[in-house]
């Protein structure tokens, strides 16, 4: 129990610290980010009423979009066309003679040449 | 299948913001109000959060908690280094920091507690969110700076790409050119 209640001391004492030392170049920021905070929820409270039921659609309304967005557009299409074309680069084929792609072709479309 | 893995990605992120900002805290609130604690002799020891407006901090607790859950499904289920997760980053950072402000507007950074037959003691965490909202503002300046780099990425990347493929020696039916 004293060793539970010292490392909670300690904890406190190292947040504290550091709560401290930061508190003279943070505070100002905090101060003007409460300046747009007060403007906005001014604004909140002269044009959305207090009713949870609107919260409850914005949340709904972000996770169907959410769900739609990321079925259609997953964000790996790119990725995986690229490393295909990579990967039929190197194996592609070349003639023999003149060093021009042939693709699958036995005769080359270049030179006529046959491989 | 990306698709539902990111999806299932979001849910997880969901839940994470839900039990975090709206479960715990609402809990936390519910567990001080209606603490008592004995005093001898016959006393109670009373402590009083938001001047006894504890409905309201509720209220705002699951209103923006409600906002962060869904911002947080979207942006944990948008891929990595995309547009969009940063974008909605950054939204939840300024949902966070209304989320934050909502604790002092709505009175919960006070606390007071009476002690009987000494008299009252009043704790005001006030100092605390303006240094959170500092800390916030810091996050905000990553993001911006996150989001130039991907969209600097981004165009690298196209550029990458117009260099790389190359005129097809083929005509669209396989013959020569």
């Amino acid at each position: 129990m004293i060793l539970q209640v010292d490392i909670l001391r300690m904890i406190a004492e190292f947040i504290g610290t550091i709560f401290y030392y930061s508190r003279a170049v943070l505070t100002p920021f905090g101060e003007v980010m409460k300046l747009w905070i007060d403007a906005v929820l001014g604004l909140m409270n002269q044009y959305i009423p207090m009713e949870i039921s609107i919260y409850a659609i914005i949340f709904v309304v972000l996770i169907i979009c959410g769900v739609i967005i990321n079925y259609h557009w997953p964000g790996e299409k790119k990725g995986k066309e690229k490393k295909e074309k990579k990967e039929i680069e190197p194996s592609a084929d070349k003639c023999k003679y003149c060093g021009k792609p042939i693709g699958d072709s036995e005769f080359c479309p270049y030179c006529g040449s046959r491989n | 299948m990306g698709g539902m893995k990111n999806i299932f990605r979001g849910f997880i992120g969901m839940a994470i913001y839900i039990i975090t900002f709206m479960l715990i805290p609402i809990l936390t609130f519910d567990f001080v109000d209606n603490m008592e604690i004995p005093v001898p002799p016959d006393q109670i020891l009373n402590i009083d959060i938001a001047k006894g407006n504890i409905d309201v901090v509720k209220f705002w607790l699951i209103a923006l908690g409600l906002m962060i859950s869904g911002l947080a499904f979207f942006t944990w289920s948008s891929p990595r280094n995309s547009r969009r997760k940063i974008v909605f980053s950054m939204l939840l950072v300024f949902t966070n920091c209304f989320y934050l402000w909502s604790y002092k507007f709505s009175g919960a950074t006070l606390f007071g507690i009476e002690i009987p037959g000494l008299g009252s003691v009043t704790l005001d965490f006030a100092e605390m969110v303006m240094l959170y909202l500092g800390a916030y503002t810091l996050i905000i300046i990553a993001k911006i700076w996150k989001l130039i780099e991907v969209e600097i990425g981004k165009r690298k990347e196209k550029k990458e790409e117009k260099v790389y493929i190359p005129d097809s020696t083929f005509g669209k039916d396989g013959g020569a050119v």
